[in-house]
């Protein structure tokens, strides 16, 4: 495919419609997310969702069946993909190699949802025919940067939408950057003119992996491209079975949220005007059940509601009539822990799940088989694993108490 | 050819277990890169455990390293994540894995039990509205018998060398398992599908109701089908009514289930 030399206008935020706090779907938590959402309750916790649109493209499926129901409630659903592989550096130059089989389904897919826009991840999860199960980080080149803004163009091009790339959590640099992190990424926003989705995990998973402040690093960026927030958990540590090698944290989006990276997310909201905040969880569902994401969404929102000036302000001007929200009976109470999402807490009672296992059949005295499939996921998708790294840049002011105490978590960290 | 793209075919070779040319990528940057694949191969061992629980059973004792193997010889080629997991029969099948194995005696139907498992996944993929089948519990046979019928796209045939339903009833079950060779060479012909209820089911086919469901796949009516069995099967004029009676029993049956639908 050609590259079409189209002048290009950059993202401009301002059109872009406000969505407020969302949850990712997954099909473990369907049936739970549909009960939270069927609650007469105002939707402050799950006002839209996110789904990986590589798992609803199947042969013979219709997409939109699976989310009708969602879609009927005036929940909006945004698409974050795992394999458009933007960093993908084509053979020749000039003639990018897409997947069109992908590009095709997902087309369909975003015009029958109606997405307000698409993200991926800035990686390299595609080589040729070859997917590799995993998001692989891409060098902080100049030829990378022109790689990716010729990939992203094409492909807002293509489905006609605003695109997203998200910054990675990366655990190693396979050659050697020729610039830090945050000077790649302002690099490709400022040559593709797309939107930023900021995961703040990754910042955070990052900053202890290759030493470095994210506070600093959140600074050095341009935050006005901000569009879309991802918040997830990681864990402590993995080693390479292959190697041994050892990193310090991994990112794994099946914890809970880290304190230091709630509070990462609290600056990064005062300075930047994201128009949809996520919680990302892709597995580890049973541990504390529903509830426990419930809890992890209350604590976003209650973030969100302490910068009420800019939240709000938008919500009125936007006129999000399908975006409930109670904000304004929480205008003057954000010091203490929320009243109305208590009250959604205790309406919330966990569903029990039941399942229909069917009758055998008898035929012709033929033995039958039934197996039991309903339950299981299939859609599991490759942990968010990506790379980044970037030598500790000089702090530009005096330390907060919070960048000392991240510097301190690191510490511990690297401890372990 | 441009640079990156060279250093990412290197690291393609790199994960295809293949040799790496160090000169592009250096060892430190392999190691480092290991992690990548280390990652990939984890999320991948527990993805296969899941959708070849019984193959899983038997292999256990190799499976970090058949997984491993696996992976480096049938990467992906599709975005859909679980697709990853589609070569595993092929990949068992293949000589290589039958000759590194070759101690561990594997039974001969480990393969064809994979296809098996597989099915279920991939029938699994099809959305219950997406593949035609009726969602209402309809339980008659509503159609004309000039009627057009044909089975939903929600099934699969299989014809195994061995006695597949045996074997998974056998290693489904919570008893210890044991002597697999037991199990000797049997034809077995199962129709797969997916009912009302989204659980992945088989009728175990014997060669007249194979013949039925072979005309089911391609669509026909029900005058049609009567007279494509009987000729077929040289059903006497006295025995065309007992005959017609059992056909139209399945027949409903399959409705009920949801596999068949008329037009």
């Amino acid at each position: 495919m050609q590259i079409t030399n189209v002048a290009k206008e950059s993202v401009d935020k301002s059109k872009l419609k406000y969505f407020g706090l969302g949850l990712g779907y997954r099909r473990e938590i369907r049936k739970d997310i549909i009960e939270y959402l069927e609650k007469p309750i105002p939707q402050t916790l799950i006002q839209w969702l996110e789904i990986v649109p590589e798992n609803y493209i199947y042969k013979g499926g219709h997409p939109l069946k699976q989310f009708e129901e969602i879609l009927e409630m005036g929940i909006p659903l945004i698409p974050h993909g795992v394999n458009l592989s933007i960093g993908s550096a084509p053979k020749h130059k000039k003639k990018l190699e897409f997947d069109f089989h992908l590009l095709r389904g997902l087309k369909k897919l975003f015009e029958e949802i109606k997405a307000p826009w698409f993200s991926d991840h800035l990686s390299c999860s595609r080589i040729g025919q070859h997917y590799f199960q995993e998001l692989i980080p891409v060098p902080f080149t100049k030829e990378a940067i022109d790689v990716i803004a010729d990939n992203i163009k094409f492909l807002e091009d293509y489905f006609q939408l605003p695109f997203l790339f998200e910054n990675p959590s990366y655990y190693s640099h396979i050659v050697k950057p020729e610039m830090r992190e945050s000077t790649f990424i302002n690099s490709i926003l400022k040559k593709a003119k797309c939107g930023l989705l900021l995961d703040v995990n990754n910042v955070f998973v990052n900053s202890v992996n290759h030493r470095y402040l994210p506070k600093q690093f959140i600074d050095d960026l341009d935050l006005s491209k901000v569009v879309q927030i991802h918040m997830a958990g990681h864990k402590k540590g993995y080693k390479s079975k292959l190697t041994g090698h050892e990193i310090k944290i991994l990112d794994t989006h099946g914890e809970n949220m880290h304190e230091r990276v709630l509070e990462l997310f609290q600056y990064v909201i005062k300075n930047s005007r994201p128009k949809a905040v996520l919680l990302e969880r892709d597995s580890n569902f049973d541990d504390e059940g529903f509830e426990g994401l419930v809890d992890e969404l209350k604590k976003l929102r209650f973030i969100m509601d302490s910068k009420l000036e800019f939240f709000q302000d938008k919500e009125q001007e936007e006129g999000e009539a399908s975006v409930e929200s109670t904000m304004d009976e929480k205008k003057d109470d954000t010091s203490l822990a929320n009243p109305a999402l208590e009250t959604n807490a205790a309406k919330a009672a966990p569903e029990e799940i039941t399942m229909d296992t069917g009758d055998n059949l008898d035929l012709s005295s033929n033995p039958q088989g039934e197996m039991d499939y309903a339950n299981m996921d299939f859609s599991a998708m490759p942990g968010m694993h990506n790379l980044d790294a970037e030598q500790a840049p000089a702090p530009k002011k005096e330390k907060s108490s919070l960048e000392n105490d991240i510097d301190s978590l690191g510490q511990e960290f690297m401890d372990i | 050819m441009a640079k990156l793209h060279r250093i990412q075919e290197e690291i393609k070779k790199y994960f295809m277990g293949k040799k790496v040319n160090t000169r592009i990528i250096s060892q430190e940057q392999l190691r480092e890169l290991s992690i990548y694949k280390s990652l990939a191969i984890d999320t991948l061992r527990g993805m296969m455990r899941k959708i070849y629980p019984l193959c899983y059973k038997i292999l256990q004792d190799n499976w970090n390293e058949i997984i491993h193997s696996y992976y480096e010889k049938y990467p992906s080629t599709s975005s859909v994540y679980n697709q990853a997991a589609k070569n595993f029969s092929v990949f068992l099948k293949d000589w290589d894995f039958r000759w590194k194995y070759r101690e561990e005696n594997y039974p001969k139907w480990l393969y064809e039990l994979a296809e098996y498992e597989w099915v279920e996944v991939d029938l699994y993929n099809y959305y219950r509205d997406g593949y035609g089948g009726s969602k209402k519990d309809d339980d008659t046979l509503k159609s004309s018998k000039e009627e057009l019928i044909r089975l939903t796209k929600a099934h699969k045939v299989y014809r195994f060398d061995y006695p597949i339903s045996k074997i998974v009833e056998h290693l489904s079950s919570e008893k210890q398992v044991y002597n697999l060779s037991y199990f000797k060479k049997t034809k077995e012909k199962l129709l797969i599908f997916r009912d009302r209820t989204d659980h992945i089911r088989y009728f175990l086919l014997s060669d007249g109701s194979y013949y039925l469901i072979d005309k089911l796949r391609s669509g026909t009516n029900i005058n049609e089908l009567y007279k494509k069995f009987h000729r077929k099967f040289a059903i006497t004029d006295a025995d065309k009514q007992g005959t017609e009676e059992k056909l139209n029993d399945l027949l409903i049956k399959f409705t009920k289930e949801g596999i068949l639908t008329s037009s």
